[in-house]
């Protein structure tokens, strides 16, 4: 057999190491070559071994990302799922809380304008009414409510109504709305007692109440408040 | 899901698909069951990755043509060997060494580590055709009948010289010169 017969039979026969020095029969030359073949086989070995870490640690990898995309895509579930409950049981508007938010508006001071001379001094009643302008509603409530006392005008318990009303105290306003008497009122208020009252009972939904004083404005063509009454009317649930 | 015969076909051809199907498939069974020696999480999954380069590794180098069992009990074996001879080293005072029965090569490496060396940083200079037949021949342990027939030279005394021209060139490349 010649020597690359031996060498390429060694390989094939998958000899163990130490018989194949052996039946080499102390050829240096031949040992060499076996090693330098024996070498080779060990490279392409550890090249594929290699290769294939490289493989498994970017699919170790690949599945890592994914089992976190996962899990992410399992909180975005839970999130989507608790944001659709909270929506589904959330407290529903009314039609009649919809319609209060469209018709109500704060009526405006037609009692005392605030003064832009800061140097005056300022009376009671316009210092109400500068918190009353300022938004300062619960002080506003106070103001009037101790004007109210001493002067009883009428005026007074109706802007502490609206102001009962901005505060979302809407039984406390209709107590105020039923004190007053109309025909106590300035002319230019006149009237709007009734559509706030309206308004205070369609925001408690009790809007057959509503209608009731509503229908009370619409039917008096000559009140601002006439027109917008019977479409308020109109949209009642 | 792959059947059993095809996927060792596929670990044998080197195919992605099949070894990620195998990694992803038997991970998890594959933590519990090593998990219960004391090694870490990095150190199971350097087993688990050992373990499946094992088997492939084994089936190209057709030292593994017919499991006997499946895949995954395969797996299992090999992983727990490689378990038990990393966890022995981490004992203190461990002098004791476990052969290695997995990788066959292993204890042989070492002895022609400096060469193998310097073939691994020069083997892909060499051409497509002199690249398939060393690994044919030297990594997938086929035969010279073998490699003929899976290739289009014209008898196995040209595939000898082709083969013979290839191992002189990969010297060449490496400066290695064999005394004679």
């Amino acid at each position: 057999m010649d020597k690359e017969d031996l060498l390429n039979r060694i390989f094939e026969e998958n000899i163990p190491d130490a018989d194949a020095i052996k039946a080499l029969g102390g050829d240096h030359e031949l040992l060499e070559e076996y090693q330098f073949r024996k070498s080779l086989q060990v490279a392409l070995i550890r090249k594929r071994r290699v290769a294939q870490k490289k493989l498994l640690h970017q699919i170790s990898l690949k599945e890592r990302v994914k089992r976190k995309r996962l899990i992410w895509l399992g909180l975005a579930a839970s999130l989507s799922l608790l944001l659709v409950t909270v929506w589904i049981l959330r407290p529903q508007s009314s039609t009649a809380e919809v319609l209060y938010a469209q018709y109500y508006q704060t009526f405006p001071n037609r009692i005392a304008p605030s003064l832009r001379d800061q140097n005056k001094q300022l009376t009671e009643v316009q210092k109400a009414f500068v918190l009353y302008d300022n938004g300062e509603y619960s002080d506003a409530i106070v103001a009037f409510k101790k004007l109210y006392e001493s002067d009883r005008e009428a005026f007074l318990l109706f802007y502490l109504g609206v102001s009962h009303m901005e505060t979302g105290q809407f039984k406390l306003a209709l107590q105020s709305f039923k004190e007053l008497k109309s025909d106590d009122l300035n002319p230019d208020l006149r009237g709007f007692e009734i559509w706030y009252t309206g308004l205070c009972h369609l925001r408690l939904n009790e809007p057959a109440v509503a209608k009731e004083y509503l229908e009370l404005l619409s039917s008096n063509v000559t009140h601002p408040m006439s027109e917008l009454s019977r479409k308020l009317i109109s949209e009642l649930p | 899901m792959f059947e059993e015969k095809l996927l060792l076909e596929k670990l044998r051809n080197n195919e992605p698909a099949a070894i990620e199907y195998v990694y992803v498939q038997y991970k998890k069974a594959f933590f519990g069951f090593i998990g219960k020696m004391e090694l870490n999480k990095q150190d199971i999954e350097d087993i688990y990755q050992d373990a499946i380069i094992a088997l492939i590794e084994n089936l190209q180098r057709r030292k593994l043509d017919v499991l006997m069992s499946s895949v995954k009990t395969y797996l299992f074996s090999i992983g727990k060997y490689m378990a038990i001879k990393r966890w022995h080293k981490k004992l203190p005072g461990s002098s004791e060494t476990i052969p290695d029965l997995v990788f066959e090569e292993g204890q042989v490496e070492d002895v022609y580590d400096s060469m193998a060396t310097v073939i691994e940083n020069n083997f892909d200079r060499l051409g497509h055709n002199c690249r398939e037949i060393l690994s044919m021949f030297y990594y997938e342990s086929l035969t010279l009948d073998e490699i003929l027939q899976k290739s289009s030279y014209a008898n196995k005394d040209v595939l000898k010289s082709k083969k013979s021209r290839c191992l002189k060139k990969l010297k060449e490349l490496c400066k290695i010169v064999i005394h004679g």
